[in-house]
């Protein structure tokens, strides 16, 4: 097989299984949706952040939060 | 004092001395760089968990050469820290005396022959990985996550058939192009399957180009998306990630990695390291979350960041094969990221403009590096433009996608 065939199949096989991927996540959110209670919010002081990358994202998500008030 | 005893006691001048011209040129550009590498990591410019290992590695292996070569591999030249090639050769019975013999020499070649050759390492930090990424941001939008990690492996698609242009056969240019998905565990997981004979220089180009594309991205958003105010693209908050259980996210989690596992049993322990570290994380077993988030991925990155700098010796790097993997690494990580603002493009065309197209350079996968720069960029033309749920979305399903384009490689190429 040359690298054109190669780039060709591995396109068409990895969307496949990306939207087989996808479709999963969207059943699991709607079958598990049904069936379970939502999840309350989560306190800030619960969590205790350990690392420099999560602690970045929380601060851009609470901004975000803030903004939306 | 005679000048042969003045060489038998400094003998990395009597290393030099033995090497040829372009060689002495090669080693000092190297422990150059190795330096540059460690002040760039200390400021801030590249990854330092990284670069700093590896910077010093590199100028510390170039700067320790000496008369010293127990398997005669280099000409009567070699280090006390690993030799790559020991055990690589035809008689499988020499190969195992040489390599036990090596281990009793080299003080890394454990590290390396138990961790690195069998992809050990790229298993434990996908497993810190893992326990580090929150699904909910996926499980949140799939489908948009996933069309914009898949533009973002633009680079690995289109590099395969110009590497194999280059005269690397098909296994070699697929070991290569994956250097375009930007995922490190991935690149030395694939490049061990496919080209074990290429794996140190693949490893190094990559690591070192992920390094420097970080810095680079932010140029190539700013030329692909000229107007500030398209890049200041206000997206909406939406709590949906939030909404997940655990028990929702551990549920995706399982049920994605066995289906994975079943269609791509070559990229299995891989996916598994990188599903089990999500479902300890939403297990809510601290211990084995903190051992996995801590101790292993930490320990796993200094000694990948240490490894890949002890195996910059000038012998390897600039090796005739080499040079063209130095260009075609680079070609990889630029399409993907100009296939990633593609699809930021795409995005925000059928979504009518509701999605910030500098969202799409965050489908290249590097977690959570690309998310972080995306929203720098949107960040500095404004400042209440939020899309780091969005991007870490597109971010953490660029690593599902690499895995299985890995996978897929793996298992088509014979």
């Amino acid at each position: 097989m040359d690298g054109l065939t190669v780039s060709f199949v591995t396109v068409i096989v990895t969307v496949f299984i990306s939207l087989l991927v996808s479709a999963i996540v969207k059943l699991i959110t709607l079958v598990l949706g049904k069936f379970t209670k939502p999840q309350p919010e989560a306190s800030p002081d619960t969590d205790t952040l350990l690392f420099r990358d999560q602690a970045d994202i929380a601060s851009v998500i609470a901004i975000a939060l803030t903004l939306k008030k | 004092m005679s000048w042969q005893m003045f060489l038998s006691a400094f003998q990395g001048i009597e290393a030099l001395l033995h090497s040829s011209p372009q060689m002495v040129v090669a080693r000092f550009g190297l422990i150059f760089l190795g330096m540059l590498l460690i002040y760039l990591g200390k400021k801030g410019i590249l990854e330092p968990l990284l670069m700093i290992p590896m910077g010093l590695g590199m100028a510390v292996i170039n700067a320790s050469v000496m008369m010293f070569d127990p398997l005669n591999l280099h000409g009567g030249l070699g280090t006390l820290f690993l030799e790559a090639q020991a055990g690589s050769g035809p008689d499988s019975i020499k190969n195992s005396a040489d390599l036990m013999y090596i281990m009793g020499i080299d003080w890394l070649q454990p590290i390396y022959t138990f961790t690195f050759s069998n992809g050990l390492i790229a298993c434990f930090v996908f497993m810190g990985i893992g326990s580090l990424l929150d699904v909910g941001f996926v499980m949140a939008r799939p489908f948009l996550s996933m069309v914009l990690a898949l533009f973002a492996e633009m680079g690995t698609i289109f590099t395969l058939p110009i590497a194999q242009h280059f005269g690397y056969t098909v296994k070699q240019a697929a070991a290569i192009s994956v250097v375009g998905g930007a995922d490190g565990p991935m690149v030395l997981f694939t490049s061990l399957k496919l080209a074990p004979e290429l794996f140190v220089p693949i490893a190094v180009v990559a690591y070192l180009y992920l390094g420097l594309a970080y810095g680079g991205y932010p140029y190539l958003v700013r030329l692909m998306i000229p107007s500030a105010k398209l890049r200041g693209t206000i997206m909406p908050y939406d709590s949906k990630a939030s909404q997940f259980s655990s028990g929702q996210k551990m549920v995706f989690a399982v049920v994605c990695c066995v289906v994975l596992c079943l269609l791509l049993p070559v990229a299995a322990p891989l996916l598994f390291s990188l599903f089990f570290g999500i479902v300890i994380r939403e297990s809510g077993i601290k211990q084995f979350e903190q051992l996995l988030s801590g101790p292993v991925l930490y320990l796993s990155t200094l000694f990948l960041g240490l490894t890949l700098g002890i195996l910059c010796e000038a012998n390897t790097i600039f090796d005739p094969k080499v040079l063209p993997l130095l260009l075609l690494g680079m070609l990889s990580l630029l399409l993907s990221g100009i296939g990633g603002i593609i699809g930021g493009y795409v995005a925000y065309y059928c979504t009518g403009g509701k999605v910030n197209p500098v969202v799409g350079i965050a489908g290249v996968s590097c977690v959570p590096t690309t998310a972080k720069v995306a929203q720098k960029i949107v960040q500095k033309d404004n400042p209440h433009a939020i899309i780091m749920q969005y991007a870490l979305g597109a971010n953490v399903m660029g690593v599902i996608t690499t895995a299985i384009i890995a996978g897929v490689f793996c298992s088509i190429i014979k």
